[in-house]
């Protein structure tokens, strides 16, 4: 046993040693380094930087608020009436009044009254000239008949409400002639 | 209550968990931030701006170290930012063949303290960031944006220069 060998230790161990241990004066003065504690403050802040942001609004804020609401809704009530309800346009015309008929127009009854006429004096309406105004006058009140029948309840045709007033003063004026012959 | 704990009801909004956490760092963090900004007003700033972001990025947070090392990196991040990138002294990195520091065999931690703030900003940060703080060369290299070189080569100096304001 006493004749083992022994071995040095590289001088670089002790080095380490001697760092090491003058590290440790220097660990030590940091070890006794003192402490700072923050002021409560500070936790305050983060509290209320953490909560959510509250705007407080003045009596006058609110009733712009309202106000604004107010229109906002009746833009979009008005915007959306206008895309849903049919558009309804009119438009005038005025009409000559002379081109339309008169209440008191009975063209038609005369027209009848001529007919009925020449089924009993036939001798009347034989007249070559009588049946000439007699043919123009079926005509005319064919003419007028149809002309009814397109202008309907309503008289919405100015053009055909026109025609059907010539029709009618050309009918009276042939009815004329043709009584002045009875 | 446990770091974990804490962590989960912090991420619920739970304002008294999140108390608990900041008392349980406030006063380390402050300390810390101090040190870094050497101004008490800078330090208040500091430590309130970087627990609104521990509250308000927890959720960030992978638990890949402790909650108490992730807030320092937070905090060392804005005292940085604070003292807008204080300026490191232009050394070369190369460190001298003589170059360990011998201490007085007593340092008293009153004075380390004065002369720790007397250093300048570049040395005083990389000295606690290091020598209190713990943090690795690489680490330091990696939160200031420099070399590790220029990390190890500021460290030196900056013992050397307290080492000569201790004696």
């Amino acid at each position: 046993m006493y004749n083992l060998p022994e071995y040095e230790p590289s001088d670089e161990v002790w080095n380490k040693i001697n760092t090491e241990l003058n590290n440790d004066i220097l660990r030590k003065g940091i070890s006794q380094l003192p402490k700072y504690e923050p002021n409560g403050r500070i936790w305050e802040n983060i509290e209320a930087g953490l909560n959510p942001k509250i705007v407080k609004l003045k009596p006058w804020h609110w009733v712009a608020v309202a106000a604004s609401v107010v229109l906002v809704i009746g833009l979009g009530v008005y915007l959306n009436y206008q895309k849903t309800q049919p558009t309804i346009a009119y438009s005038e015309q005025k009409m000559d009044s002379q081109l339309l008929l008169q209440p008191s127009d009975n063209s038609d009854a005369d027209y009848e009254t001529i007919v009925a006429f020449c089924k009993e004096q036939t001798y009347e309406c034989e007249n070559p000239e009588f049946k000439s105004l007699k043919i123009e006058l079926d005509d005319l009140q064919a003419a007028s008949t149809q002309l009814k029948e397109a202008i309907g309840e309503y008289n919405t045709e100015p053009k055909l409400m026109a025609q059907l007033a010539q029709v009618e003063l050309q009918k009276s004026e042939i009815l004329k002639k043709m009584t002045t012959k009875i | 209550m446990t770091d974990s704990d804490l962590i989960n009801a912090c991420l619920l909004n739970d304002r008294s968990a999140q108390r608990i956490l900041y008392d349980r760092y406030k006063r380390a963090m402050y300390t810390l931030a101090y040190r870094l900004t050497s101004d008490f007003d800078d330090a208040n700033d500091v430590l309130q701006d970087t627990f609104l972001d521990v509250f308000r990025k927890l959720e960030t947070f992978k638990g890949e170290s402790t909650i108490g090392a992730w807030v320092r990196v937070i905090l060392v991040r804005k005292a940085y930012k604070r003292i807008s990138k204080p300026k490191l002294w232009e050394l070369p990195d190369e460190i001298p063949e003589s170059g360990e520091i011998i201490w007085s065999n007593n340092i008293d931690g009153e004075y380390l303290e004065k002369a720790i703030y007397s250093l300048p900003e570049g040395f005083r940060m990389v000295f606690t960031l290091i020598e209190i703080e713990g943090y690795s060369h690489k680490e330091v290299a990696n939160i200031l944006g420099i070399s590790e070189g220029t990390s190890k080569s500021q460290l030196f100096y900056s013992k050397k220069r307290l080492r000569e304001i201790l004696s």
